[in-house]
C-alpha cells in the first residue's frame, strides 16, 4: 500500500511540476536491443537455445508475443519498445548516488526484488517464472506462449540498463514530455539527447565493448564501486540540467554532482569549422554572422572518463560546451542572467550576466554516445547472458554405468529440483521424476534414473528436457519467488553419429548428424542417395560451426563416422 | 451531522480548489481534442550513387508524416503515409496532399516527413526534415514542405559483408515497425517496400545468408491476427504484390 501511495504521489507530482523525463526513444531501444541479442549468448553460442530444445536463432523460429506470431529478435525489441508504454516510464530513473528513483528506482520495478510490485507483469522475476512455464507446461501451445512472453520480457528488463547509459535517467535531471497538446506546452522541455540519439540511431556506434559480466543483478546498475551502468554514467557525464557551470568565472562541476569536472583542458572552434567536420553546412540563419570564424565560437570543455568496469580512463574532449548558442544552435547573441543551474538558492552569488552558456549540443552527444552506447549494448548483453547463465547435464554416472548423473556445468552452486519431463503423443509434456540435489559447479550427483514412459507414448522417443528449479548464486527460490531455472535438452539415442566435412572444413569445424538407423556401416559416407532425403536425420546444431546450413547433401561433403568420443560430448 | 456533501448549508462559501488538479489534466487533454488542418506540398527529388553520381532506378522511398505525442513522447502514428519507386533519371515524386483534419493526439514536428530509403546494395537512408525549436515544439503551420524537395538523395554502397547488411537491414526493420506492428494494416500502403524487402530476403537465401527479417514473412506468419485486426487478407495481398 505504501508503494502505491507513493507511485500515486508521485505520478501527482510529475504531472503539476513538470518533472518526467523519458529515455532514448524506443526505435533507439528496438537497435540498442537488437544489437544486445545479436551480442549475447543466445546468437553467439547456439548450444544456449539448444539446450530449451529451441532452433539457432537464425533460424528465425516464431513464438506468440504481444503483436502476433513474432521472432525472437523481434521479441525482444516490441519489449524494449512497450516498457515505456504509458505510465510505466517513470520508474525509469535511478540515482546511484542517493539510490533514489521517480517512483521505484529502475532496478526495484525491473527486477521487482523487494516484493511483487502491482500491474508490473514484465520484470526479471516474471521473466524467470514464464521461461520455468515455457519449459514445464504440458501444453505445447502454453510453452510457446510463454517462451513468447520470455523474450518479450527480456525485452523490457534490458530497456532499462539502456535507460541507465541516459545520464539523464541516473542524475535525476528531468524533462517533460507530455505531447498531449498540438503546441508545445510552457513546462515541457523534450531532450535533445534522446531526439538526437533516435535520429542517428542507425550509426550509432553500437560495438567495442565487451559484454559485461557480474554475479548480482543489481551489479548491472550499482556495484558500489563504479561498475555499474548508472553509476558509470551518473559520475561520468553531465546533462542539460546537471551541467558544468561557471564560478568565478572558471568553469567547474555542478554543485548537484561533484562529478563529472572539468579537467582543465578545453578546446575553441569556430561553428563553421566544426559543422564542417561533419559535412554540415552552416544553417541558412546563421550565414551572415558566422562566416567569419572569429564570430562565432564554441568552447568544449573536456572531462575524464573513468570506467570503474575495465579500470581504464580517457578523455572525453567534448564533455560540455560554452557558446553563444544554445541547445539547438540556433540562439545566439544573447545577454543574460545566468543562474548556477543546480543552485537551490538564488543567491546572487552563483548569479551571472553573461552572453555565453554551458550547453549540450549534437557535438556533445556524439562524443558521449562514443562512451554509452557500446556500454548500453554491452551491459544488455551482459543481462541476457545472465538470464541464460546456468548449465548442467545429464552424464553417464561414472561409478555405475547402469545410473546417470546430473552435472552442474556453471560456475553456481545448484540447490533446488531437477525435473525431467518428456513430450508424448498425445501433444503434451509429462513429469517423469524429479529430485531434490545440491550440486557444486563442476561437480555432479550421481546414482539416478528414471523410467521411460510408454503410456503415453513418447512423440521421440529418447528425447526428455531436464529442468532446474532453485537456488543458484544470487537467486533464490522461496514461497513468493521462483529462484533460478536452468535447462537442458537431452537425447539418449543410440543411432550412428557421422560428421560431415563441407569443402574448406578443417579441425573441429564439421557438422555432426545423428541418424536412428542402428546400422553399424556409415552407408552415408558412402554420398548414397539417403542425402536426397534429409526427413530422418537431424542436425545437432551444437556443434555446428560453420557451413550453408543447408539439410540437403551438396556435391563435395565429406561424410564418416564421427570420431570416437565424440558422442560423449553431446 | 451536517452531510459533507450539502451545498445548501448555510454560511459557507463553495469551494472548488479540488477543481484544479482536474482541470490540469483534462485541460490539456482537451486541447488534444482540438482539430488540426493539414496538408502537404508535392516533393520531387533525385538519388543517384554516392561515388558515380549515377542516377539509380528502383529505389524505394517511404514518406511518412508522422505523429508524436504520448506521455512518452514518441511516435503516436501516421498522418500520412506515401510510397514512391524511382525511375530511370532516379527520380521520386509525393503528390501533395490535403487539405486534411487531424483530431487527437500527437502532433508533426519534423518528421513531416521522414522518408525511408530502399535500395539493395546500398545503405538505408532515412532523412527527415530539419529539428529546428520550432519543428520541436510542434509549432503550427499548415503546409508542410520537405527539405529534400528538389534535392539530390546520394545513396552510399553498402561496405561490408552479407550478414552485417543482414544486421544493418535490421535497423530498417525497426524503423517499418510502424507498418505491422500494435496491429496496424499500414503495411497495405507500401507494397513496393514489402516486395522489395522480400527480393532481399531472396537474395540472403540463395546466399545461404539466415537471420534477415523481412515483413512479407512476419505477414505470412500472422494472416488471422491482422483479419482480426479488421486489415485485408496478408496473404492475399502479398500473392497480389509479391509476383
Amino acid at each position: 500500500m505504501k508503494n502505491i501511495k507513493n507511485l500515486s504521489a508521485s505520478t501527482l507530482v510529475l504531472l503539476l511540476l513538470g518533472q518526467v523525463a523519458f529515455a532514448y526513444e524506443v526505435q533507439t531501444h528496438e537497435t540498442l536491443s537488437e544489437a544486445a541479442l545479436n551480442g549475447s549468448v543466445l546468437k553467439t553460442d547456439s548450444s544456449v537455445l539448444a539446450r530449451l530444445g529451441l532452433e539457432p536463432l537464425d533460424r528465425q523460429q516464431k513464438f506468440p508475443g504481444s503483436d502476433g506470431q513474432q521472432e525472437i529478435v523481434n521479441l525482444f525489441k516490441i519489449g524494449a519498445n512497450l516498457e515505456d508504454t504509458s505510465i510505466r516510464a517513470i520508474n525509469h530513473f535511478y540515482d546511484p548516488i542517493t539510490d533514489n528513483g521517480v517512483a521505484f528506482t529502475s532496478p526495484t520495478w525491473t527486477l521487482e526484488d523487494k516484493g511483487s510490485i502491482p500491474r508490473q507483469n514484465y520484470s526479471f522475476r516474471d521473466t524467470r517464472d514464464y521461461f520455468y512455464k515455457a519449459l514445464t507446461q504440458p501444453s505445447k501451445t502454453d510453452r510457446e506462449q510463454y517462451f513468447g512472453l520470455t523474450f518479450e520480457a527480456l525485452g523490457h528488463v534490458i530497456h532499462h540498463v539502456q535507460d541507465m547509459a541516459q545520464p539523464q535517467h541516473t542524475r535525476l535531471d528531468n524533462h517533460l514530455n507530455l505531447g498531449w497538446t498540438q503546441q508545445e506546452l510552457p513546462i515541457e522541455n523534450r531532450s535533445r539527447y534522446e531526439e538526437y540519439s533516435n535520429d542517428v540511431r542507425s550509426n550509432l556506434p553500437i560495438t567495442g565493448y565487451s559484454p559485461v559480466k557480474f554475479s548480482r543483478l543489481r551489479d548491472f546498475w550499482k556495484t558500489g564501486t563504479g561498475a555499474g551502468m548508472g553509476e558509470f554514467s551518473n559520475r561520468n557525464f553531465v546533462t542539460d540540467g546537471t551541467n558544468f557551470t561557471l564560478r568565478n568565472g572558471q568553469a567547474v562541476a555542478g554543485t548537484r554532482y561533484a562529478l563529472p569536472a572539468p579537467n582543465g583542458t578545453s578546446e575553441e572552434k569556430a561553428l563553421v569549422d566544426i559543422l564542417a567536420e561533419k559535412g554540415q553546412p552552416l544553417p541558412s540563419t546563421l550565414q551572415t554572422r558566422c562566416a567569419a570564424r572569429s564570430a562565432c565560437l564554441l568552447t568544449f570543455y573536456a572531462s575524464t572518463v573513468r570506467d570503474v568496469y575495465t579500470q581504464s580512463t580517457s578523455v572525453n574532449p567534448r564533455a560540455s560546451t560554452l557558446s553563444i548558442f544554445d541547445q539547438d544552435l540556433k540562439m545566439y547573441g544573447r545577454t543574460i542572467v545566468y543562474l548556477d543551474p543546480d543552485s537551490l538558492n538564488f543567491d546572487s552569488a552563483n548569479t551571472y550576466t553573461i552572453d555565453r552558456l554551458f550547453v549540450l549540443n549534437r557535438f556533445n552527444f556524439d562524443e558521449a554516445h562514443k562512451f554509452l552506447i557500446p556500454r548500453a549494448v554491452a551491459y544488455s548483453t551482459g543481462l541476457i547472458n545472465y538470464f541464460f547463465r546456468g548449465k548442467m547435464d545429464w552424464v553417464a554416472d561414472s561409478a555405475n554405468s547402469a545410473m546417470h548423473a546430473i552435472k552442474n556445468l556453471g560456475e553456481e552452486r545448484m540447490n533446488g529440483t531437477f525435473e525431467i519431463y518428456y513430450d508424448a503423443v498425445d501433444g503434451k509434456r509429462y513429469l517423469i521424476k524429479s529430485w531434490l540435489l545440491d550440486i557444486n559447479p563442476g561437480m555432479e550427483v550421481g546414482g539416478l534414473n528414471f523410467e521411460r514412459s510408454a503410456n503415453p507414448a513418447p512423440k521421440n522417443p529418447g528425447e526428455y528436457m531436464l529442468v532446474f528449479n532453485g537456488d543458484m548464486g544470487e537467486e533464490k527460490k522461496d514461497s513468493d519467488l521462483r529462484g533460478a531455472v536452468v535447462a537442458k535438452f537431452i537425447e539418449q539415442k543410440t543411432g550412428m553419429l557421422i560428421s560431415v566435412c563441407r569443402p574448406g572444413c578443417s579441425g573441429t569445424t564439421f557438422d555432426i548428424y545423428r541418424s536412428d538407423d542402428l546400422s553399424a556401416t556409415c552407408a552415408i559416407c558412402q554420398h548414397d542417395q539417403r542425402w536426397q532425403s534429409t526427413q530422418s536425420w537431424k542436425t545437432d546444431t551444437y556443434k555446428r560451426q560453420r557451413g550453408t546450413e543447408r539439410d540437403e547433401y551438396q556435391p563435395g561433403w565429406r561424410a564418416e563416422l564421427a570420431p570416437t568420443g565424440y558422442a560423449n560430448d553431446i | 451531522m451536517a452531510n459533507r456533501l450539502d451545498v445548501n448549508q448555510p454560511g459557507k462559501k463553495r469551494r472548488y480548489w479540488y477543481l484544479i488538479p482536474l482541470l490540469l489534466i483534462v485541460w490539456p487533454a482537451s486541447c488534444a481534442m482540438l482539430p488540426l488542418k493539414y496538408s502537404a506540398e508535392p516533393i520531387e527529388a533525385w538519388v543517384v550513387d554516392k561515388e558515380t553520381n549515377q542516377p539509380i532506378e528502383g529505389t524505394v522511398v517511404v514518406a511518412r508524416w508522422i505523429l508524436e505525442g504520448g506521455l512518452h513522447v514518441d511516435q503516436v502514428g501516421s498522418l500520412e503515409i506515401l510510397e514512391a519507386i524511382s525511375d530511370k533519371q532516379g527520380r521520386i515524386y509525393f503528390s501533395g496532399w490535403g487539405p486534411k483534419w487531424h483530431w487527437g493526439a500527437g502532433r508533426l514536428t519534423y518528421k513531416d516527413p521522414e522518408l525511408l530509403v530502399f535500395k539493395s546494395g546500398y545503405r538505408v537512408e532515412a532523412l527527415v526534415n530539419e529539428a529546428s525549436p520550432e519543428a520541436l515544439g510542434g509549432k503550427y503551420w499548415e503546409i508542410r514542405k520537405s527539405d529534400w524537395n528538389g534535392k539530390i538523395v546520394k545513396m552510399e554502397k553498402f561496405k561490408g559483408d552479407q550478414k552485417d547488411y543482414v544486421t544493418h537491414l535490421g535497423g530498417l526493420d525497426t524503423s517499418l515497425g510502424f507498418a505491422s506492428r500494435g496491429g496496424s494494416c499500414a503495411w497495405e500502403k507500401i507494397p513496393q517496400m514489402i516486395g522489395a524487402l522480400y527480393g532481399q530476403r531472396k537474395q540472403f537465401d540463395a546466399a545461404g545468408i539466415r537471420g534477415f527479417s523481412s515483413i512479407d514473412d512476419h505477414l505470412n506468419s500472422n494472416e488471422n491476427y491482422y483479419l482480426s485486426k479488421g486489415c485485408h487478407s496478408p496473404k492475399a495481398f502479398l500473392r497480389e504484390h509479391l509476383q
